[in-house]
């Protein structure tokens, strides 16, 4: 599905003196099958952009096209097929169900799944965010705790496999081996059919990791929309408005200020270790020539 | 100090009970800046809940200073003493108004109403949120919402200041001075700082950082001793830091440097030597 956003605008309670602007003229096309990262700092927006996306907030100015159509107003329904998921940036909004099994097979359920195929629908869900189905079918989904909620949030979501998936923050609060499977089953999610994610982050060095393209949100604006080692390149803005570069990359802008002369073209950890291998092992070499 | 011995919980669900503390024995002298890491679901916020008396615990005791939290008219007395800033922002905004929000930690402790009215304006600005003072809390981002929860706990100036995954939802920069907040509260005013984060760079500069591991204290001792120490920590699903990661590498690789470099300065440092 093809999302175009033509001069996007939100007011919070537009029309009232507590009016607050949220995102100002934004233009952004995602493809089919897309994965875009969007960062920016507190407040610059992120959320009511996702909310947006999955119509659950009507935008007070531009328009956003899916596949050609105004979803203005429509909630989460595109031509009857429910086609959009969001993960919210708080886990406790997105639970009604009194079991984590109930609330992880609504969507399923909503789908007109069978109950065999519910149940083992569940049962792949929780496993891909890491949940032993056992011990957390019959648990609340509010009696848990912060990573284990979140869990459950992102199952609610994947268990629809939605067309589109929008992801807020999907990985606040998660132990690094939660984080990797489920950032690992994003890449595989998304290479292996046409679903579109966008996926929210302050981990500018997890997102780039899996994101294709990086749009930079500040102020309600969008500051910049390219590839991710294109947006590195952007240091200085970066730092400006309050994100961060990945260490590997300051890494070797630090080791370039004492007198290095390494590439800045590579910010992920193994290509600065084998660009510093090569240097290091050359280093070695020439010293043994000389010697 | 902090003192837990022999400390076990269970949460009662339904007819099930959920042991989330088996056996915690602690101590944290008055003036540490402790760092608690750990898996999902190991126990770190039910164990930092029994230090301000949220829980009470199923066996074993947590006295914080001589006080007891177990004795019913000592939770009042520990609730003056530890401030807390809970995971979820979301429960523990209690007013409609930001600045109601901060005061209502300092009305508590009965400070007359300039001391309030000076120390809500202090922890407002120190947190970069004067602008939303008048703000409806849950009308603000995620990240607002969690500097408004900060801001709350540290206008309560207590002795022992608890910050469960505080910065969470924050942008890099904030995420720093909140950090600089903390350290500064310790170095100045000999708050008692415990930390629960999966940001293992927030335990870099720690007195001590303790590992749970299933309700149970798996290790503990000083950040490089923890934090530098790759095996231990994938043992226990925490991220090792960047720079530590890269000179596991780059030491395989036959380049000779420390193994417990923590920081990109240090690692700059290190192979500046090698130039
Ligand atoms: N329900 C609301 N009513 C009024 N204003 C709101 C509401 N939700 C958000 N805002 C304001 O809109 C702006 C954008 O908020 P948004 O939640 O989109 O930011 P964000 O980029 O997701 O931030 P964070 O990283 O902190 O989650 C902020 O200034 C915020 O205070
Ligand atoms: N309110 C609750 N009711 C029942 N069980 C709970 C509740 N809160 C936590 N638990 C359970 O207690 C155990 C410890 O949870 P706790 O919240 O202390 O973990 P944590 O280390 O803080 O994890 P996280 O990193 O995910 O926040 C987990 O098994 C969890 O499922
Ligand atoms: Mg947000
Ligand atoms: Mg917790």
């Amino acid at each position: 599905m093809l999302i175009e956003l033509n001069n996007l605008g939100f007011t919070y309670m537009k029309g009232t003196p507590l009016a607050r602007i949220a995102l100002r003229n934004i233009c952004l096309t995602v493809k089919e099958g897309e994965f875009v990262g969007i960062i920016g700092p507190t407040g610059s927006g992120k959320s009511t952009l996702a909310q947006l996306i999955s119509g659950l907030l009507k935008a007070t100015d531009g328009q956003i096209l899916i596949d050609g159509n105004d979803i203005a107003g429509s909630g989460k329904n595109i031509n009857g097929k429910k086609k959009i998921g969001m993960v919210f940036q708080f886990p406790e909004q997105q639970f009604f169900e009194t079991t984590v099994f109930d609330d992880v097979a609504f969507g399923l359920r909503n789908m007109g799944c069978s109950e065999d195929r519910v149940a083992s629908g569940v049962r792949k869900t929780l496993k891909i965010v890491g949940l032993d189905f056992e011990l957390f079918k019959d648990r609340s989904p509010f009696f848990l705790s912060g990573g284990e909620m979140r869990k459950v949030a992102i199952a609610c979501v994947l268990a629809m496999e939605p067309d589109i998936l929008v992801l807020d923050e999907p990985t606040v609060g998660l132990d690094e081996v939660s984080k990797k499977a489920i950032t690992d089953f994003l890449t595989f999610f998304h290479n292996q059919g046409k679903t579109t994610i966008i996926c929210i982050s302050h981990d500018i060095e997890e997102v780039s990791k899996v994101a294709e393209r990086i749009v930079v949100l500040d102020k309600g604006e969008l500051l910049f929309d390219d590839k991710p080692e294109k947006i590195f390149l952007e240091t200085d803005k970066l730092l400006e408005i309050g994100l961060d570069i990945p260490d590997a990359f300051s890494l070797l802008i630090e080791l370039n200020k004492k007198g290095f002369n390494l590439p800045t073209n590579v910010f992920r950890i193994d290509d600065v270790k084998d660009l510093l291998i090569e240097y290091f092992i050359k280093e070695q070499k020439a010293r043994g020539y000389r010697d | 100090m902090i003192k837990i011995s022999d400390l076990y919980y269970a949460y009662k669900v339904k007819n099930k009970h959920i042991e989330a503390l088996k056996g915690i024995d602690l101590e944290i002298p008055k003036g540490e800046f402790v760092v608690f890491l750990g898996p999902n679901g190991s126990g770190k916020s039910t164990l930092v809940k029994h230090i301000n008396g949220l829980l009470t615990p199923s066996a074993g005791e947590v006295v914080v200073d001589g006080i007891n939290a177990k004795e019913d008219d000592s939770i009042w007395k520990i609730r003056q003493k530890v401030g807390m800033v809970f995971q979820n922002p979301d429960n523990q905004i209690v007013a409609n108004v930001v600045e109601n929000d901060i005061a209502f930690g300092p009305e508590n402790l009965g400070l007359s109403s300039s001391e309030i009215k000076e120390r809500v304006k202090k922890s407002l600005s120190l947190t970069k949120i004067l602008e939303y003072s008048k703000y409806e809390p849950h009308l603000l981002s995620g990240g607002q919402k969690q500097l408004v929860a900060i801001a709350g706990a540290l206008a309560m100036e207590p002795e022992y200041l608890i910050l469960d995954e505080p910065t969470s939802m924050l942008d890099p920069l904030s995420r720093r001075k909140i950090l600089k907040i903390i350290h500064d509260l310790n170095k100045n005013h000999k708050t008692t700082i415990l930390l629960v984060t999966h940001f293992t760079d927030e335990a870099v500069n720690a007195d001590r950082v303790y590992i749970l591991d299933a309700g149970r204290i798996a290790c503990y001792g000083e950040p490089r001793e923890t934090l530098g120490n790759i095996s231990l920590l994938s043992k226990f699903q925490i991220k090792p830091l960047a720079m530590t990661s890269l000179a596991a590498s780059l030491v395989k690789s036959g380049i000779d440097i420390s193994t417990s470099v923590l920081t990109v300065d240090e690692m700059v440092e290190e192979l500046c030597l090698l130039n």
